[in-house]
């Protein structure tokens, strides 16, 4: 059976982060600065999260003239249920997989 | 003012990686190329920029990957490559059950592994006209695989003058 999609530890680790500040804007570099995540591996996150609709993204006018607009993205309503859903602490996800399990 | 290796060398990175993603990818390959520019430190954007052409890489790939499992999905391109591996089994288990054969006779075998082969010929044809003006690259590596299939196929009738 394959791995369900988004249960990496990075995924994970990036929707905490991205989930801190629900309605605000945040940058690649800032969100790479917030997860420790290289930017090889936050933006292919980055790209299946919005495929999956769970991200959403806009481009933003420099605060500084002479740069170019800025990528900037936040979750969607359905990214945060999901967000929530998976960053729940690990022993009641396992607890609740045993309970699964046996049942 | 004087721009630095670094700078430069990140700024050239994050350009070409833009440049590796593919077409429906390019508003992410924007967004990468122009978050180099907003990052303070040379070095900082440099490993950035390198980030950034391995996502690239990995993203064009996977891209690659995934017009390649939908094209070889299709009956036009497994079909070939099923009926040259019966046609092989066809061979090999008429060697392990009979050994090589002295009479000059065709047998059932001999006639199923032609039909395999010869019937597999229209199909091939019909995929190769299909599908290498839409995906070349991806339609050159299933042809690679079925000429492969037809070659193994072909191998131990050539080999052993069967």
């Amino acid at each position: 059976m394959g791995r369900k999609p988004n249960s990496s530890a990075q995924t994970r680790h990036l929707l905490d982060a991205m989930m801190r500040q629900p309605r605000d804007w945040q940058h690649g570099y800032e969100l790479s600065k917030l997860t420790g995540l290289k930017s090889g591996t936050l933006y292919p996150l980055l790209m299946r999260l919005g495929d999956q609709g769970l991200l959403e993204s806009c481009w933003q006018q420099p605060e500084r003239v002479g740069r170019p607009p800025r990528h900037a993205y936040r979750l969607t309503s359905t990214g945060l249920e999901f967000a929530r859903s998976v960053s729940e602490p690990e022993p009641r996800r396992v607890r609740r997989k045993l309970a699964r399990a046996t049942s | 003012m004087r721009t630095s290796i670094p700078r430069k060398l990140a700024t050239s990175m994050a350009r070409y990686a833009a440049g590796l993603l593919p077409q429906p990818r390019a508003e992410w390959g924007e967004a990468m190329r122009n978050e180099v520019d907003h990052i303070a430190s040379d070095f900082k954007a440099m490993t950035w920029a390198i980030g950034c052409v391995v996502a690239a890489f990995f993203e064009r790939n996977a891209d690659r990957s995934q017009t390649f499992a939908k094209i070889v999905k299709r009956p036009s391109a497994f079909l070939p490559l099923a009926m040259s591996l019966v046609a092989l089994a066809v061979v090999l288990f008429t060697l392990a059950i009979f050994g090589v054969p002295h009479d000059k006779d065709e047998g059932a075998a001999a006639h199923i592994w032609q039909l395999l082969m010869a019937g597999q010929l229209p199909l091939l044809v019909f995929f190769a006209v299909k599908w290498l003006p839409r995906a070349p690259k991806e339609t050159l590596c299933v042809i690679a695989l079925q000429m492969a299939a037809v070659l193994a196929a072909m191998a131990p009738v050539y080999f052993l003058h069967l």
